[in-house]
């Protein structure tokens, strides 16, 4: 069905069509598109809610538009944390994929030299350096091990040598950035059911809401090798054997998997939007 | 032993080889066909047709030459076949076994007198039991040096198949070798 011009609902449009172009040319311009609406088509749209009921219904919408704009902004900024937490994730996974490179990169060196003169060569300098987050070690052939999964011996309290393995922190970081992601996609699904429930059906604010989800579901890194989302190292080339240590690497967190938690939708509706 | 997957590619270039020995019903032409010479893996196809021929398995490089009726002159030919042959099966097997979760230990037990090979073997990339396991083992766990940072570290690779370290490092060494080599 053809879509009425914006003239002939001022003229003829149900209260409904006529609040809702009204709300719709609020929110492009709240968010820097072209305005539907000139100034004086917007006046006269604004003039024609006289009857009580069009006041209420006027009333009603101003309210829901000022408490969805809001929360769109809540939606924003919890957006940004979460990237944040992507980001602080990446960075960990970037020290990893480093350390086992540099691991293979002192192994290829070590591999020239044979097995007797290996092992003498590794066990004297190995005690003279040390990597952040691993624990260096010397396999019974004289090579590298830069283990990044180590329990952390220190007693409690005692602050001084407390060693944390670089996996037991992506870990912490994955737990955090887990929590970000429920908190953005239960806020998230509280606005929308909310909307839903109104019957406020905003194309402006509807696209706003797709495409900051569609931010947070970007993967946070490129290769598929960290990406719980992905069962493969190689989208192309599947391999059985290799994709049998896929889980050890997939440390992102699935954001497929993560449900929306009852308690903070529940309160965000309460707190945020029934307010 | 696993019968070579006939694909579609496969049936093809057996249909090449089959209709060069059609037209002229000589192996000796066969042998000396730009069809023979210039095909990628012909000496696989040529030895699966003679054995689909004469519904036998070939056992030697001089079982070949009689069932072929070439000439003396041509037997480096036919062993080399013989050779090339048996080697990719052997190679085949490897892969498929590590493919389907054997570990290191268990790729030693497939030697390469099952395939009809000697212990050392030349005219191909790898010459012996010991080269033949690294190539499967680089080729399989994709140990190309490009393929590496999207795929996990030597470590863990040697740690699924249960292999000593170095068999990983000299796995890596060899096939990037090749690869250097060809680039």
């Amino acid at each position: 069905m053809a879509r009425k011009k914006p003239l002939d609902i001022i003229a003829s449009g149900t209260p409904k069509q006529r609040i809702k172009l009204l709300v719709e040319d609020v929110a492009v311009k709240k968010f820097s598109g072209k305005p539907i609406l000139s100034n004086k088509e917007s006046d006269m749209l604004l003039n024609s809610f006289n009857t009580n009921e069009e006041l209420e219904l006027f009333e009603k919408w101003e309210h829901l538009d000022k408490v969805i704009t809001n929360s769109l902004t809540n939606l924003q900024g919890l957006k940004f944390n979460v990237l944040m937490n992507f980001s602080n994730l990446r960075g960990y996974i970037l020290v990893w994929h480093t350390i086992e490179e540099s691991e293979l990169l002192a192994n290829s060196i070590l591999h020239q030299i044979k097995k007797s003169e290996r092992i003498k060569i590794t066990d004297t300098i190995i005690h003279r350096n040390s990597i952040t987050f691993s624990e260096v070690e010397v396999d019974s052939e004289g090579y590298l091990d830069l283990n990044i999964d180590f329990p952390n011996k220190a007693k409690q309290g005692d602050l001084a040598n407390q060693k944390y393995s670089l996996r037991f922190l992506i870990n912490n970081v994955k737990n955090k950035t887990e929590k970000s992601v429920i908190q953005f996609i239960s806020w998230r699904q509280a606005l929308v059911d909310y909307m839903k429930k109104e019957g406020f059906n905003i194309k402006t604010y509807n696209e706003l809401i797709k495409d900051i989800t569609d931010e947070v579901h970007r993967p946070i890194i490129g290769w598929d090798k960290y990406l719980s989302s992905s069962p493969s190292f190689l989208n192309d080339e599947k391999s059985t054997r290799i994709d049998a240590v896929k889980k050890f690497y997939s440390i992102t967190p699935d954001l497929n998997n993560l449900k929306v938690d009852e308690d903070i939708y529940t309160a965000y509706t309460k707190d945020h939007l029934e307010k | 032993m696993k019968k070579v997957k006939k694909d579609s590619e496969h049936e093809t270039r057996l249909n090449n080889i089959e209709s060069v020995y059609l037209e002229n019903k000589d192996w000796s032409i066969v042998l000396r066909s730009n069809t023979y010479l210039n095909q990628a893996g012909s000496k696989e196809y040529l030895i699966d047709y003679i054995e689909e021929l004469h519904k036998t398995k070939i056992t030697s490089a001089k079982q070949l030459q009689e069932l072929l009726k070439v000439d003396e002159d041509l037997f480096d030919e036919v062993e080399y076949a013989f050779t090339v042959s048996n080697y990719k099966k052997y190679l085949s097997a490897l892969k498929n076994a590590i493919e389907s979760g054997n570990e290191y230990k268990d790729l030693l037990k497939i030697t390469p007198d099952k395939f009809n090979l000697p212990d050392r073997w030349y005219g191909c990339f790898s010459t012996d039991q010991y080269s033949t396991i690294l190539r499967a083992i680089g080729e399989q766990l994709h140990l190309e040096k490009l393929l590496l940072s999207q795929l996990p570290g030597l470590r863990i690779l040697a740690k699924e198949i249960k292999a000593p370290y170095s068999i990983l490092m000299d796995a890596y060494e060899s096939i990037n070798l090749k690869i250097e080599k060809f680039n």
